[in-house]
């Protein structure tokens, strides 16, 4: 089984700080491999232990993914096809920049997750499906089985649960519940930096980017928390809160 | 102008109709319920994205639209961007409000997790999915022509069960005083402190997404955040949260936030007017009591 699996790095968000006078956000911070992406990693692996094969970790992104892209090879991928000149991020270049990677090979399961934990905007399945002329499955919250040539997965959908089967190949973009993405350990962290990476530019893979739409303004919306903390006992603590409670409603 | 529009469900169709409405389009619509439009198409249900995107592809191409509408739901974000791939165009999912500029739209829509809003213009044609729920619309009068539509069956992949899930109607949206609990719980039995400090509060119980997707403790309705519910109670009182961002964006518009938390540098005390360090297991007991 050659499976492909697109990952996204994204900022660490956690470290993303708020300009307080403007609301603007300070970019200024690492970048981290999605989780959403490490969930579809795993599933990838779980496959693997199963029918053998290989995992190729496929992505578009800064400079820096040339580091980031170590967190999929050290979790288990076998190696990596990247392009790290890709800073526009509409999920119309995304999705023709991984479908440009994704062709100069042939899969029989190419995996993402359902959205990237930034963006929340769940299109590339779709996109690079389409794009590929393959059929889809999205919002998988179980991969049931996958034999040579089928796969049957469970789709977790907004009101109703559904399982489906397709012939493969086929895209498939699970949810953040499918699994638990495991850490990877130091031995594998070290094993990472050996593993091939093959690191396109846009102009090897022909691609001009455009960008299709304008981004008026990115603020982070004016709620100020006055964050007092309160510390004590426990019967003390909740005195405080009852009057809080009493105050405010 | 004319806007294209489909959603699985009746109301969020009405919803966004009557928005497109307000903003002076046409609206033709595809739907498996009678619904207000111009030009309603009324079809069968079908919930594969393969002949849901050919049967959208069909009208657009019959329509000519300036604007193809979608509900931001799983369906709609999976449809919705297959057919922009198609028809090699912009989308923007999640949409928040629509602004109707000059042969342009602007949409809002919540970024890095939802630290931010940002602001998004694209010129028409275009595709967005919008959150049925945020969009604000007066009602409309349309001119209701309804044509029976057959969507064409072209399945890519094979059905071999659909179960509804079961739902529960939830009023976090309305609700004045909200109790949010996460994995600071240690076990669904637990649940009975925060049931009892809810009751004694009229408050709704709300919470984050692992309680109700990963342990199944409290159904999905409750889950508050960015794939979730976004509420503005007068009070909300968040017990055992971390605060990471796809969740804190769901309690923004919260007037007061109480937490209670062990983790003295949880991200949660920058979402809090008044963050408590310690334990709910210690304190809640203590707080039941005192209310
Ligand atoms: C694309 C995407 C979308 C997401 N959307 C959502 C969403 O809509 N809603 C959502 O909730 N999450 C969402 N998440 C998940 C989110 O990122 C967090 O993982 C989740 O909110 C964490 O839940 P939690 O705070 O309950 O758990 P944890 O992060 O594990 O936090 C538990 C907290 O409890 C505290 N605690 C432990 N014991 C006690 C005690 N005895 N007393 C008091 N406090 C205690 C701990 O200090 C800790 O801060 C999303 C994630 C992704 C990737």
């Amino acid at each position: 089984m050659k499976i492909a699996v697109c990952v996204k790095e994204i900022y660490n968000l956690e470290q993303v700080k708020i300009v307080r006078e403007t609301r603007e956000p300070i970019l200024d911070v690492p970048k981290k491999l999605d989780d959403l992406s490490r969930n579809a990693l795993e599933e990838a692996i779980k496959i693997r232990e199963k029918l053998g094969g290989e995992i190729v970790a496929i992505s578009a992104g800064s400079p820096e993914l040339r580091k980031t892209i170590k967190e999929a090879l050290a979790m288990g991928a076998d190696r990596a096809a990247i392009v790290t000149d890709f800073t526009e991020s509409s999920p119309e270049s995304a999705a023709l920049v991984l479908s440009r990677i994704l062709e100069k090979d042939s899969y029989d399961l190419i995996l993402l997750g359902d959205a990237s934990s930034d963006d929340y905007s769940g299109q590339m399945a779709s996109r690079v499906a389409e794009t590929l002329n393959l059929p889809q499955i999205t919002f998988v919250s179980e991969i049931r089985e996958v034999s040579d040539g089928k796969i049957t997965c469970v789709r977790d959908m907004d009101d109703y649960i559904e399982v489906v089967e397709s012939d493969l190949p086929c895209v498939v973009s699970v949810t953040n519940e499918i699994n638990e993405p495991r850490i990877p350990a130091l031995k594998d962290i070290l094993k990472a930096s050996k593993k091939p990476v093959e690191n396109f530019s846009l102009q090897d893979l022909g691609i001009e980017i455009s960008r299709s739409y304008e981004i008026v303004e990115n603020l982070a919306p004016a709620v100020d928390r006055k964050q007092e903390v309160i510390e004590g006992e426990a019967a003390e603590v909740a005195g405080k809160i009852a009057e809080i409670i009493g105050r405010e409603v | 102008m004319k806007a294209l529009v489909f959603a699985e469900k009746a109301d969020h169709l009405n919803r966004i109709s009557s928005k497109l409405k307000e903003l002076g389009f046409e609206v033709h619509a595809l739907s498996f319920a009678e619904v207000n439009a111009d030009f309603l198409y009324l079809a069968g249900p079908k919930y594969d994205y393969a002949s849901i995107t050919a049967a959208i592809d069909m009208l657009s191409n019959e329509i000519r639209p300036d604007l193809v509408v979608f509900s931001s739901t799983k369906l709609g974000k999976e449809v919705s961007s297959r057919f922009a791939q198609r028809k090699n165009m912009t989308c923007i999912t999640e949409c928040l409000d629509l602004q109707l500029g000059d042969s342009s739209i602007t949409v809002s829509r919540y970024s890095l997790g939802g630290k931010t809003v940002t602001k998004i213009r694209t010129h028409l044609p275009a595709v967005v999915a919008l959150v049925a729920d945020a969009i604000e619309s007066k009602e409309q009068s349309f001119q209701m022509n309804v044509r029976e539509f057959q969507i064409p069956d072209s399945p890519q992949i094979r059905t071999v069960s659909r179960e509804e899930k079961r739902r529960e109607a939830v009023g976090l949206k309305e609700a004045d005083v909200i109790v949010v609990v996460g994995r600071g719980l240690r076990k669904e039995e637990d649940l009975k402190l925060v049931k009892e400090l809810a009751k004694k509060l009229n408050a709704e119980i709300g919470c984050t997404r692992p309680l109700s997707h990963d342990y199944r403790w409290l159904p999905e309705e409750r889950m508050i955040g960015l794939s979730g519910e976004k509420v503005s109670p007068k009070l909300l009182i968040s017990i055992g949260v971390s605060g990471q961002i796809q969740h804190a964006v769901g309690i923004m518009n919260s007037k007061t936030v109480i937490a209670i938390n062990t983790d003295e540098n949880a991200p949660m005390k920058e979402h809090s007017d008044y963050f408590i360090v310690g334990d709910l297991y210690e304190i809640l007991p203590e707080l039941i009591k005192n209310l």
